[in-house]
This record gives C-alpha cells, structure tokens and sequence, in this order.
C-alpha cells in the first residue's frame, strides 16, 4: 500500500458518527420508549393502539387522505402531461422548472398563502362578499378535508407533472402511430395505448407522491386540525398536548413500518420505470389547430392558477390594505404581541433562522460531503453506506423531533435546552440534499482524469483542491443552497425541538397563526412573505446553477 | 532504462499478469501489442503506479520503484480518453505538471509555449477544452505528458478514439516527438499496423504473458506460435500432415519436422499464376474471393482436392471470382509455428 494515503479513512467517521448520535440513538429511543416503557418489555401501548377505534381511524384517515390526494394529483396531471410531451410552445421549459417551486417552500408558508387566497379571511371570500354584497363568508375552506387535499395536490403536482412528461416523451410515437394506421380512434387511443404505456410512470408517480402525503405534516396540522389528525399530527398531539410518550413511540414505529413499506414498493416500480427509458426520441409538435391552442392554454392558466395564484395572494394580503400599498404588517414584526404564545418579536426569529440556516449549511456541506467521497470511492462498504446514508431522508421530520425529544433530554447527550440542537435536526434532514447534489457530479468524474493529474505529480490534498474540488464547484453550490433553504424552512421538527428563545421562523408562523387576534395574523403573513423570498431565492440559484450546468458537462 | 522482473498481478481471483520480464532502453520506442483483456493496460499502470498490488519487481535505471506513489514517479502517462481537465485552458492542462513541480511562473510560461509549438498547435493556450477536436485533444494530451519531460512515456491506445485518417498521420508525428525527446517510451495498442509503425521493438501479449519480443519487421515474418500469427491477421495455418499439399510442402522444404507441427504459409511468399519457378510446390485452385484494398487484391483460393483454403495477395488488378488460378509456394514462406 502507498504511504500515508490511509490516513484520509479517518475523516469517514464524521458522516457515521453524526448518525449514530442523532439519528439511530434516538430512533433506538423511540423504540427503547415504545417497547419497555417501565424497562421491560411491555407491549401495552401498542396493544391499545391496535385495539383503539380512535387510533385505527387515524392510520386508516392517514391511508385515505394519502390516497385521496395522490389520485386527485395524477387525475390532473395526467392531461396536463399529454401535453407538456406532445406539443411545443414558447415558456414550456420555464413553466416546467418553475412548477418545482413548491418543493422548497415551507409548510407553513405554502398554508398560509392558500388561506389568503381561499382561507376565512382570504381575497376570493372578500372578492364575494364585494361582489354579491354579502354578509358571511361563503368560502369556508379551513379546517376542511379539502383545503389539505388541494395543498397537497398543489405540493405533488409538478413531481407528477415531470415524470410523466419525460416518460411520455421518451415512448416516442410509434406504438401510437401504428394503432392509428389499424383503425384506432382517439378513443382506442387512449384505452389501448397511451394509458397502458404511460402505466409504469403512473404507479411510480403514484407511489412517491403516497408516500409525501402519508407522511404530511405542516399541512395537516395547520390547516386541518386535530379533527383530521394523521399519523404524524397524533405524534405531535401525543408528544406535546398528552405527553403520553408511549404511545407517540408506538405511533412512530407504526410510521417508520409504514414508510419502509412504501418505500420498498416505490424503489421496486423505480426500477420498472428505468428499464422503460430509453430510445428519447422527441414527440414533440408545433401547436396548430383551434383545439390544440385551447387545450395548451388550458393547461398553462390551469397550472399559473394551482400553483401561483395562492403565492400572489400571500404577497397581496401582505402588502395591500384596501387596494393601497400599506407595509404596516412588516413594521409591526418588531413587536411581541400582548398575551402571545411567543417570547420574542417575530423579526428576532429571523436572525435565529439565519444563523441557524448557516451553521446547518456548513455542517450538511461537512457531512454530505464526506458521505458523498465515501459512498463514490470504490471502498468494500461504499454501496453499504448509500442507503444508510438516505435513511433520514425517508424518515419523517415529526419522528426525528421526537426522536431528539426523547434521547437527547438525559446524559451523556444533554442538548434539550442548547440552541445546537435546532441545527443538528435541521442538517440531519438536510445532508441528504447535499450528497443527491455532489454525488452526481463526483461520479461523473472520469476516473483517468484523476489518474492523469496523479501520474503528473499531484498529491491527494493538490488532486482535491485542482481537480475535485473545481469540478464539484456546481454541485456544492447547488447543495449548499438546498441546505440553507431547507433549514430556513424547516418546521416538523423545529416545532419539537425549538427553545422560547430559539424560535425560527416557520415556528413563529404557526404560533402567530394559532392566536386569534389580527394582528397577529397580519405579522404571519408578513413573515411567511419574507420566508416565501428567502425560498424563491434559494429555488431561483438551484435552477440557474443546473441550467448552466447542462451545457458544460 | 526500464526493467519488470516477474511481474505479476491478479484482479480478485483472475490472473491478468503472469511473470512478465521486460526491459525498455532509453530511447526506445517498445510496444505492448495484445487482445483487449490480455494485461497490457494492467502492465502500464502498474508501471505509472496506478496499481500498487502487485508481485515481482519494476526498476527505473536500477532503482526500485515499489516504494514512491504515482505522483512520485515523474512519468508521463497518456489516457485514451486523453484524460484532459475539463474545467482548465488548454494552457492549464499543459502547465500542470510543471507546477506540481514548483516551476516558476516564466519558466512555465515558456515551456507551455514551446510544447504548443512542438505539437503543432502554437496559438492554443487561451482555447477552452471543450472546443478542441479530437485530433487537438491528442495533440494537448500529448503536449501535457511530455512538458514536465518525464523519464518514460506511457501511452495508452493514444489513437485509439480517433478516425482512420487522422491515426496514420499522427502516428508518425507521434514518432517524430517521442524519438526528438529522447525518451523511454511503452507504447500499449491493439492494432499490430500501428505497432509496425511506431515500435521500435514488439512485445506481443496474450492471457498475461508475453509471448513474443521482436523488432516489427522480425514479428511480421516470423510470428512465433498460431496465436501470435493470428493475432498479427495471418490465417494460411496449417499442419504437415493435413492433406497431400501440405505434405508435400513437409517433404520438399522441412523434411525433419513432424506431421502435427503447425505451420504458416506467409501470404508474401505465394505467387499466383508463376509457376516457372522449378523451386516452388504448384497447385491450381478456384478463386473464391477477391477484395480490393487498393495497392492489392485479398484472394482467397481454394483447392477442391484438398479441401483447403489459402490467402495471398495479388498485385495484378482485381482477379475474378470463380477463375481458375495456379499457386505456388516457396520455401521461404513456410514458417514453423510453436
């Protein structure tokens, strides 16, 4: 063996040893808290959970919300699909990238942009009652099945969107074109071909976005209420409302079955969808006909409406009082509320997310990309370590806070009262972003560039910092940004973990949302447009740094 | 000079290098000619230092190499991808080696020049990668292999990637550069004519070994065994005891071989249609194929009584297909095979 290339193993214990602390030891709590609650083993909780009638309704609402929003997401995305692969026109790319956006916005914004548009106080009820001069409110959305159902649809839509149109495309037009020579009529069309052929990136779809709304929780909780409680709300409620730890533990492991399950199943018909693409050949054609414009247009005012109008209300309600441009709402973020659940003035809560946002990007950047340079090398353990290292990644933000509630409260980790606490959570959820970003780019690294700088005398330390790192500079950048917008707007275990003191934004969101009074739910909205800005921006530099990266790679 | 004494290598459990000595002068231009999967890329990288587990001896000058890492060595290697940086200038990609060795800026500034000019591309060193051809990227590749003026050269199937016409004429430019720099050079290809045409001296590698060392015109006349012989494009192969031609060729010319000793008919030493010479052994066979490659014609005969099939060259136009055509063989082209 060479000398002194060894030493360089030893840094692979930063991204095992941060999850060892802060994801098995306190998933091992949970089932520790779960399973011997007293110290021995007692399987009472669990048999209450499975004997409750209240507590199988919550697993099977949680399954039937699920269910109800990732049908209602493919039903739409299905002909919006068709034509997003079949017909070419002037934005299609732009509206394409742009419908991701909601994969960054937080919770709580995304929740309180759809009540400003369709919420109790929201611009379509005032746009009614000034309309039809009435004298109650005729929108009554929030605390609806409905409300979580559509912000769910409006969360999955465009992952919906994107595999199917590049599935679709990749099919290219022959099946079709042969069906149409033998007699088929559009009819035919669709039964015989294009349903069944577009069938493996329905399920996939399908599958993911099951998965996201099983596991919802923001949503749930704001704008559904204890009334539709899922799996993860009951975790909260048990945890926070009950303390009734037990059974939190018992709902968690019921969830981590769950999404295990899921997983497995959606990996399985990933596969399928995978073998599927591969002759991409372009379908696309010019749009001509009256029909075809309007089924175009359709689609695009359809989209602009799912997904931008809500986000343009946010900013209007905030920013308008009675048609004029009024910035009253942001002035008064420097004020605590009398009698408010908070400790501190909104607007101190956005240092907090800052500096926290910061040293969770620096320390995601640290381990992902370690984690990245392990998974990548050629190491006996390196195709072990992938999936371990995606495990947070499936796991869902509510468990992870409860798992840090319950295991790091008590020696030898004692991190309950340290405001450490709030980034470690946010760069366990985060790292995972960071290695997706860097690894793609890592392994695309031709192995004989590295061997040409080596055989023309860098050393491991020059081959990082002339070859590697250069090389990464895209992917870190990418990275570095999803970490920082994912913290910043992290909220399922924020809500656990977070101090008096050490509050971050999306927290303070739902608290101002949760008091009654109007001004404070003039300072959520203004607060929600500053995290909603802070996201955009983080979504705008992720999609310019890709953009850019396709041509020079 | 460059010494392997019993080289050998093994990827998990399959053999890929078995006992190889080999010894490379200075100045001299050696290449590793073999099937793809036969060791030779392994050979080279255990030489650059790519490959650290590995059993005998690889000594520069006398010198043990086992103990110094690739980028100890201050050789040069070319990729058959090239391997350029993609994220630097042409420039860049050339300079780098040298400031691996702490050249001052100036000094590097002039030697990035003078190899730009050397491989023909003066003018380059502001150009991006990605714009240059692949002929320019070998020519870079090259240029950035030689800068640091390394001890020995390592090339691996460097016109491998590129097209027919562009092979042959940078194969002599390749030459030309290597053999003005003064340098040890392996040269690792798959195609014998590139062989013939930059080697110095051949060596022939087949499941790990070598099995033949020889200057290129002695590989072409005499390939050691069948597998050498077919590798190198031979296919008149034989044995004395096949059929009544090949014994009398055993008879006349090699009486005290044996009837299952293999043989080659060397294609240069069969003549169609001149059986004056009292010499040769005279056959007549029916022309079964004719291709035209240009300066001659690939004919392939075959001789019904036999059941044999012979392949020569024919100089005189492009001879029929089905014609009847007299063959005759001379001693010289019978060569005993291994």
């Amino acid at each position: 063996m060479r000398s002194g290339g060894n030493y360089w193993y030893v840094i692979y214990l930063l991204p095992l040893t941060f999850l060892a602390l802060f994801y098995f030891y306190p998933l091992l709590a949970i089932l520790d808290i779960g399973l011997r609650p007293d110290g021995w083993l007692d399987l009472s909780a669990f048999l209450r959970l499975l004997s409750t009638d209240y507590y199988v309704g919550v697993f099977l609402f949680t399954l039937y919300q699920a269910a109800l929003s990732t049908a209602l997401t493919l039903l739409l995305a299905l002909p919006c699909a068709y034509v997003f692969s079949r017909y070419r026109f002037a934005g299609k790319s732009l509206l394409l990238s742009l419908a991701t956006l909601p994969f960054v916005l937080p919770t709580v914004v995304v929740a309180m942009a759809f009540m400003s548009l369709i919420g109790r106080r929201g611009l379509l009820n005032d746009l009614l009652r000034t309309l039809f001069s009435l004298d109650y409110t005729p929108v009554q959305l929030e605390r609806t099945l409905a409300i979580v159902i559509i912000v769910h649809v409006f969360y999955n839509f465009a992952i919906a969107l994107r595999i199917m149109t590049s599935f679709w495309s990749a099919q290219g037009m022959a099946a079709e074109e042969a069906a149409r020579v033998l007699g088929a009529d559009e009819w035919s069309l669709w039964r015989d071909i294009r349903l069944p052929l577009i069938q493996p990136a329905l399920l996939s779809a399908g599958a993911l976005v099951f998965m996201f709304t099983f596991t919802s929780f923001g949503v749930v909780l704001i704008l559904g209420g204890i009334r539709f409680a899922t799996l993860e709300v009951q975790i909260y409620y048990q945890t926070i409302s009950l303390f009734n730890l037990p059974m939190a533990a018992a709902l968690s492991l019921l969830q981590i079955v769950a999404i295990f399950a899921l997983m497995t199943v959606y990996t399985h018909l990933q596969r399928g969808l995978q073998t599927a693409i591969g002759s991409a050949k372009t379908v696309e054609r010019p749009v001509k006909s009256p029909r075809e414009r309007f089924l175009v247009w359709g689609v695009v005012i359809f989209i602009f409406a799912l997904l931008f109008t809500p986000l343009l209300a946010l900013v209007a309600r905030s920013t308008l009082n009675n048609g004029a441009l009024d910035m009253s709402n942001y002035l008064a973020l420097a004020q605590s509320s009398r009698g408010s659940l908070l400790f501190i003035a909104p607007i101190e809560s956005v240092a907090n997310s800052l500096r926290f946002a910061l040293i969770s990007t620096g320390m995601a950047l640290a381990i992902g990309m370690t984690a990245s340079f392990m998974i990548a090398g050629r190491g006996r353990f390196a195709r072990f370590v992938d999936p371990l290292l995606m495990l947070p990644l499936a796991t869902s933000a509510v468990t992870l806070g409860f798992g840090f509630v319950v295991a790091l409260d008590e020696p030898p980790l004692n991190l309950r009262s340290s405001w450490l606490i709030i980034p470690i959570s946010h760069t366990l959820v985060a790292f995972p972003f960071v290695v997706r970003s860097v690894l793609p780019s890592l392994r695309a690294i031709p192995s004989s560039v590295r061997e040409a700088a080596q055989v023309l005398g860098a050393r491991p330390f020059d081959l990082l910092r002339t070859i590697d790192l250069p090389l990464l500079s895209r992917g870190i950048a990418v990275g570095a940004t999803f970490a920082f917008t994912v913290s910043m707007g992290e909220f399922g275990a924020s809500l656990f973990v977070a101090q008096r003191e050490s509050v971050t934004i999306p927290v303070v969101i739902y608290r101002l949302i949760g008091d009654p009074g109007l001004a404070s739910y003039r300072q959520a909205l203004a607060m929600s447009v500053i995290l909603l800005l802070v996201c955009a921006s983080g979504f705008v530099l992720i999609e310019r740094l890709r953009v850019a990266g396709v041509g020079e790679f | 000079m460059l010494q392997l004494k019993d080289l050998s290598h093994a990827y998990d459990e399959a053999v890929s290098l078995r006992n190889v000595n080999l010894t490379v002068a200075n100045d001299e231009i050696l290449c590793l000619l073999g099937p793809s999967g036969c060791g030779k890329t392994t050979l080279l990288r255990i030489v650059a230092g790519l490959i650290a587990d590995y059993g005998g001896d690889v000594l520069l000058d006398g010198r043990d190499l086992r103990r110094s890492a690739a980028h100890e060595r201050g050789f040069g290697l070319m990729f058959q991808d090239f391997a350029l940086f993609p994220h630097m200038s042409v420039f860049d990609n050339i300079a780098y080696g040298l400031r691996r060795r702490r050249m001052a800026p100036t000094d590097i500034g002039l030697r990035v020049e003078l190899m730009l000019d050397q491989v023909g591309l003066g003018g380059y060193g502001e150009r991006d990668i990605g714009t240059l051809s692949g002929g320019e990227k070998q020519r870079v590749a090259l240029a950035r292999s030689l800068a640091p003026e390394p001890r020995l050269l390592m090339l691996d199937e460097p016109l491998g990637s590129l097209d027919a016409l562009l092979r042959d004429t940078l194969a002599l430019e390749l030459k030309e550069i290597i053999n003005g720099a003064g340098l040890c050079a392996l040269y690792v290809t798959h195609d014998h004519r590139e062989a013939y045409a930059i080697a110095d001296r051949i060596a022939v590698m087949d499941k790990g070994t070598i099995r033949q060392l020889d200057r290129p015109f002695d590989l072409y006349h005499h390939p050691i065994d069948e597998n050498v012989a077919r590798f190198l494009g031979f296919s008149n192969i034989f044995q004395f005891g096949d059929n009544r031609f090949t014994r009398e060729l055993w008879r006349k010319f090699l009486p005290d071989a044996a009837a299952s000793d293999a043989f080659l008919i060397h294609p240069d030493g069969i003549e169609l249609d001149k059986d004056t010479d009292p010499a040769a052994i005279a056959q007549r066979g029916r022309i079964e194929s004719s291709v035209f490659r240009g300066e001659y014609s690939e004919v392939t005969i075959y001789m019904p009584q036999e059941g044999l099939s012979l392949r020569c060259k024919s100089r005189d136009g492009n001879p029929a297909v089905g014609g009847s055509v007299a063959v005759s063989v001379k001693s010289e082209a019978i060569r005993l095979l291994k």
